[in-house]
């Protein structure tokens, strides 16, 4: 073995001696420990490897990501079966304790301000469209789900909504990731979805477009098909049964 | 698996998780989603692996298929596997900057590394798998583990010594004695 090839190898070895029973290292290890020039280099590189593993140890993640981690697998587990819950336990308190126990855990920490991942909105918008009582009313109501099901235009174009009028007119309001969001039920084309808008979201950095526009991702989900999508702080789901073919043809 | 086996899968791997995720992804909310997402894909897919030995390794290639799923290629990307990239000589002062440079710097050169680089990199200095993890993990050859990590490591040097060379004030990550967690 050459003295490149030695290190090469060694290049691998972590600087905490976890590889040292490995006997993929046995030969370079022997060959260090005879030739002074490749030990004096190795024993600069193992320094200068346990700094920087030491430097990045220090990194924390941020205060509220074990929480937020826990209340989106607390969204994605299957309800129990809906007889039993029937007889003792309303179906949209169900719902209501699962997004509840969800914002109890998130409602600590930084991430409030980000909301939850576009998996986890999905996840809840699946979760809601197949286990929620849905159904609003008033006015506005109506006319937003007009618009929804008449419109020619992406749906990602026609979603905006004045979230206030709505929520105070008797849009079904739920709460979920510490927010308000609003939820409307629309037809197109016959196929019956659901649209739910959350307000105060950070979108990510590192995919936001112009004005902060996320483009819709599509999820498939064991209730059917979700898309996400983002508008500056506003956060958009729909959720339909129908499949992800139809949800894609909204856009 | 029940929620108290969930919990401890979450504790025993997401701030390393995390880690990676945020050399990857190179800011923090993101990173912070591409955590959430692994973990929710384990809560939904995940309990199908039959040897719960693996499920370390199962986190991290999911987190960095979620990372290549959702990132867009870039111009950048092209020059990943640049032959060209040159491997500079461990030198003393490289070992001297190491000692003076804080948790900030070392993650903002990190995410200056190629990215083919930088993930194996990542790995090797979060110290938790070997480099035949590293390679079962990301999915690439044994042999091609090395040679990136040897690469990586030649142009995380050339970085930190470009940083220093500019005074680059980096802001500093919050440390885990601070943040509360490990």
């Amino acid at each position: 073995m050459t003295q490149s090839e030695a290190r090469f190898i060694l290049s691998a070895f972590r600087p905490n001696g976890a590889d040292a029973v490995d006997p993929s290292f046995a030969e370079a290890l022997a060959q260090a420990s005879s030739d002074p020039e490749l030990r004096a280099w190795f024993e600069h590189s193992r320094a200068h490897d346990a700094r920087i593993a030491s430097r990045l140890a220090e990194i924390a993640p941020p205060p509220g990501l074990r929480e937020a981690i826990l209340a989106g697998a607390r969204v994605s587990r299957p309800p129990p079966p809906s007889s039993r819950i029937s007889r003792f336990w309303p179906v949209w308190l169900t719902v209501a304790a699962a997004a509840g126990l969800a914002i109890a855990v998130w409602l600590r920490g930084p991430l409030l301000a980000r909301g939850p991942s576009p998996m986890v909105f999905a996840a809840f918008a699946d979760y809601d469209m197949t286990h929620g009582h849905h159904g609003g009313s008033g006015a506005a109501t109506g006319e937003w789900a007009a618009r929804l099901a008449s419109s020619q235009t992406p749906l990602s174009e026609a979603a905006g909504a004045d979230f206030d009028r709505l929520q105070q007119s008797g849009c079904r309001t739920l709460h979920f990731a510490g927010r308000d969001l609003l939820e409307v039920c629309f037809v197109r084309e016959g196929v019956q979805y659901h649209l739910y808008v959350m307000r105060g979201v950070q979108p990510a950095r590192g995919s936001a477009g112009a004005e902060g526009a996320r483009p819709p991702g599509f999820f498939a989900e064991p209730g059917g098909a979700v898309a996400v999508w983002s508008v500056g702080s506003v956060r958009y789901a729909v959720a339909s049964r129908a499949g992800l073919a139809s949800v894609r043809s909204l856009f | 698996m029940s929620g108290e086996a969930f919990a401890q899968l979450v504790d025993a791997h997401y701030a390393a998780l995390y880690r990676f995720a945020l050399s990857l992804s190179r800011n923090a909310p993101d990173a912070g989603d591409l955590v959430q997402q692994t973990y929710f894909i384990w809560a939904t897919k995940g309990h199908a692996l039959r040897d719960a030995g693996k499920a370390k390794a199962w986190l991290f290639t999911t987190l960095y298929r979620e990372f290549l799923r959702g990132r867009r290629r870039d111009a950048r990307s092209s020059s990943l596997e640049d032959p060209s990239v040159s491997e500079t000589e461990l030198a003393a002062e490289d070992v001297d900057r190491a000692v003076r440079m804080d948790a900030g710097t070392a993650m903002a050169a990190l995410q200056t590394v190629d990215e083919a680089f930088r993930a194996p990199l990542t790995l090797f200095y979060l110290q938790d798998m070997s480099y035949h993890e590293i390679a079962t993990a990301l999915e690439v050859p044994i042999g091609t583990v090395m040679s990136r990590l040897s690469r990586g490591k030649a142009q995380l040097r050339t970085a930190l010594a470009q940083q220093e060379k500019s005074g680059l004030k980096v802001v500093p990550f919050p440390r885990a004695a601070e943040g509360g967690a490990s």
